[in-house]
């Protein structure tokens, strides 16, 4: 028996790899989208209204990335920023003890994450509430005190913003649950509530 | 991990010959060993990395003459074992045209030399007896890999909220930071790994050897398994295996520590959870490549070729396929011909594992390696460009940039140094 293959065969293991590469290349399609979404940034966009959803509507600003030395110069259409100029890298969810840089944080939301943050003039119990929910939603939120903030706590997803004078865990958790994932370089939902 | 090196066979031929062995063949029988492979055995010297696969006649053959028997008494001993008249001289020919009597000399022998060659190697650990390293290997240990196994899976599927990103590689504020920091703990589960599949060859007494070193400016870990190719293929399992299998361990660790944190079963700095989430990331990421890259002879290939029998598979898939897509060459075709009717039947499907892996590979950059490395690319960039001279950021960035083009940059001032050292006569 002959070791190597026939010509016509040839021909047929070329296509087949042809036709496999070619489905491997649109398999993986969501992976390079997402890295072309990344380095890009994101659009300007009027205000997503969706009433249904916990929070008010912000104007999306134009979102490109931008070297540490710009960041200073930086105008947010909030405080804290739910859009707007963001770093190239971003911050893994999780607890901070110290505060984060917007410049992050915008990337993070710009992730579908959700981000709190509270006043120095946090009480100690309520630090301590924020932190065990930012741990049950570890993979979604990213908790950080804020110096932008004279009382209070601040919530934010792309977007959307909800400010509360005091803690309020029904609220806080409402809103994770329900923006968490909701922009990921792009709205992921094509209705945020019903359409009726 | 050093992979099993080529094997090819040697058959005694028929024709009876009388021949004295020379002194130098002589001594090199010493240092031959025998071992039993299948249908097949492997004649070995350890010392030069060097095997052979031969029939039983041949293993015959050469364990009379290590007992002292004459060529002719040897010979006839193998003729009895292959039914057949075989020459044995011709097939010490082979052997010696093979390099298995060749003498060890200083840079033939596998034992580096410390301090010297390009890159300085340290031997870490003179040597674990087998003794003390078996616990590691026995079935308790094997019982308690696959709990860790089972953990892992059940903990990813079940609490997806572990399942790490590519964000977690940025587990501090600073990337470059957590770049630096991430490395020393990354190069510890690396030394592991490896120092593990060293342990592994130690408890089934194979002399390997585990090596700390450097290629530029990258901490590099060897361990030296040639010599399992002269140990039963039962036993070299564990071996192939035992990198994994402390790294599902340690994953299993990282991530039940994070679970226990998130359910408040215990209390850590946040910063701490953010780097067992790196860390998982990071045996994550080494595991699912072992078994991917098998084109790269990863310790998932080395398995596989194990438990499938072949001598050089990779060889024989890279071969097969290639006649495939684009054809042989005359020497390729020959080669293909050498190479064992086994390793040529599993080449015709393995060379779609590869594919398969191929795929599996290409994915895990795309979606874990890529992001990462363009978001640090931009960000080192963007700095240079918009400088701020006081900030840390800047000088951060403007270190990496030099490492990276220095890396790049050192690659042609070698060549040039190596050519004038050339014609200067001081290199060959």
């Amino acid at each position: 028996m002959s070791l190597t293959v026939t010509r016509l065969r040839r021909r047929l293991w070329q296509a087949a790899t042809v036709v496999i590469l070619v489905a491997a290349v649109g398999a993986l399609r969501g992976p390079y989208m997402a890295i072309f979404g990344n380095l890009a940034g994101s659009p300007a966009q009027p205000a997503r209204a969706a009433p249904c959803l916990p929070g008010q509507p912000v104007d999306i600003a134009y979102s490109p990335h931008i070297a540490a030395g710009e960041a200073a110069s930086v105008r947010y259409n909030s405080t804290p920023a739910t859009s707007g100029p963001h770093f190239a890298f971003t911050v893994a969810p999780g607890v901070y003890d110290a505060p984060v840089p917007e410049g992050l944080t915008v990337h993070a939301l710009e992730h579908g994450h959700v981000v709190i943050r509270y006043a120095s003039s946090t009480p100690p119990e309520d630090v301590a509430r924020l932190v065990t929910i930012a741990k049950r939603f570890s993979a979604d939120v990213v908790l950080a005190p804020y110096s932008g903030l004279d009382r209070g706590i601040a919530l934010t997803a792309w977007g959307r913003i909800d400010l509360l004078e005091r803690y309020d865990e029904q609220r806080i958790t409402d809103f994770v649950r329900q923006l968490r994932g909701r922009y990921d370089h792009g709205w992921t939902r094509r209705y945020d509530c019903d359409r009726a | 991990m050093s992979a099993d090196r080529q094997v090819s066979g040697v058959p005694p031929r028929s024709g009876v010959r009388t021949a004295a062995i020379g002194a130098a063949c002589a001594s090199a029988l010493d240092l031959l060993v025998v071992s039993h492979d299948g249908d097949d055995y492997v004649l070995g010297r350890p010392d030069l990395g060097r095997y052979v696969v031969v029939p039983e006649p041949g293993a015959v053959f050469v364990t009379a003459l290590r007992a002292g028997e004459p060529v002719a008494a040897a010979t006839a001993r193998a003729s009895r074992v292959a039914g057949t008249e075989v020459d044995g001289a011709d097939f010490l020919e082979g052997l010696a045209a093979a390099g298995m009597f060749d003498m060890p000399t200083p840079t033939t022998t596998r034992e580096p030399a410390s301090g010297t060659g390009p890159a300085r190697r340290i031997r870490w650990i003179k040597g674990v007896s087998p003794s003390a390293a078996r616990p590691l290997f026995g079935p308790v240990a094997w019982s308690g890999y696959a709990l860790a196994t089972a953990t892992v899976v059940a903990l990813l599927i079940a609490v997806p909220p572990l399942r790490p990103t590519f964000e977690h590689w940025w587990w501090l504020p600073d990337p470059v930071l957590s770049v630096l920091l991430l490395l020393p703990p990354a190069w510890l589960l690396a030394g592991v790994h490896e120092a593990w599949h060293w342990l592994a060859g130690r408890s089934i007494g194979v002399p390997a050897v585990f090596r700390v070193s450097y290629r530029g400016i990258f901490l590099v870990f060897e361990t030296d398994l040639t010599q399992l190719a002269g140990t039963p293929r039962r036993l070299r399992y564990r071996v192939f295996l035992a990198g994994l299998a402390i790294d599902v361990t340690l994953l299993a660790v990282a991530l039940v520590l994070r679970l226990a944190y998130r359910t408040d079963v215990i209390s850590m700095a946040g910063w701490v959870d953010r780097l067992l989430a790196a860390l998982a990331l990071n045996l994550m990421f080494g595991m699912v490549w072992q078994w991917a890259a098998l084109v790269l002879r990863t310790d998932g290939y080395a398995l596989l070729a194990n438990a499938l029998r072949c001598h050089d598979l990779a060889r024989a898939t890279r071969l097969v396929t290639k006649d495939r897509l684009l054809g042989l060459t005359e020497g390729e075709t020959a080669e293909l011909a050498a190479i064992g009717d086994r390793d040529r039947a599993v080449a015709r499907w393995f060379g779609l594992l590869y594919l398969a892996g191929l795929v599996v590979m290409g994915w895990l950059l795309l979606r874990y390696a890529v992001p990462f490395g363009a978001s640090m690319v931009w960000w080192v960039g963007d700095n240079v460009v918009h400088p701020v001279i006081a900030s840390v950021t800047f000088w951060e960035s403007a270190a990496v940039l030099a490492v990276v083009i220095g890396q790049y940059a050192v690659v042609p001032l070698l060549a040039l140094r190596e050519r004038r050292l050339r014609r200067a006569g001081v290199l060959r």
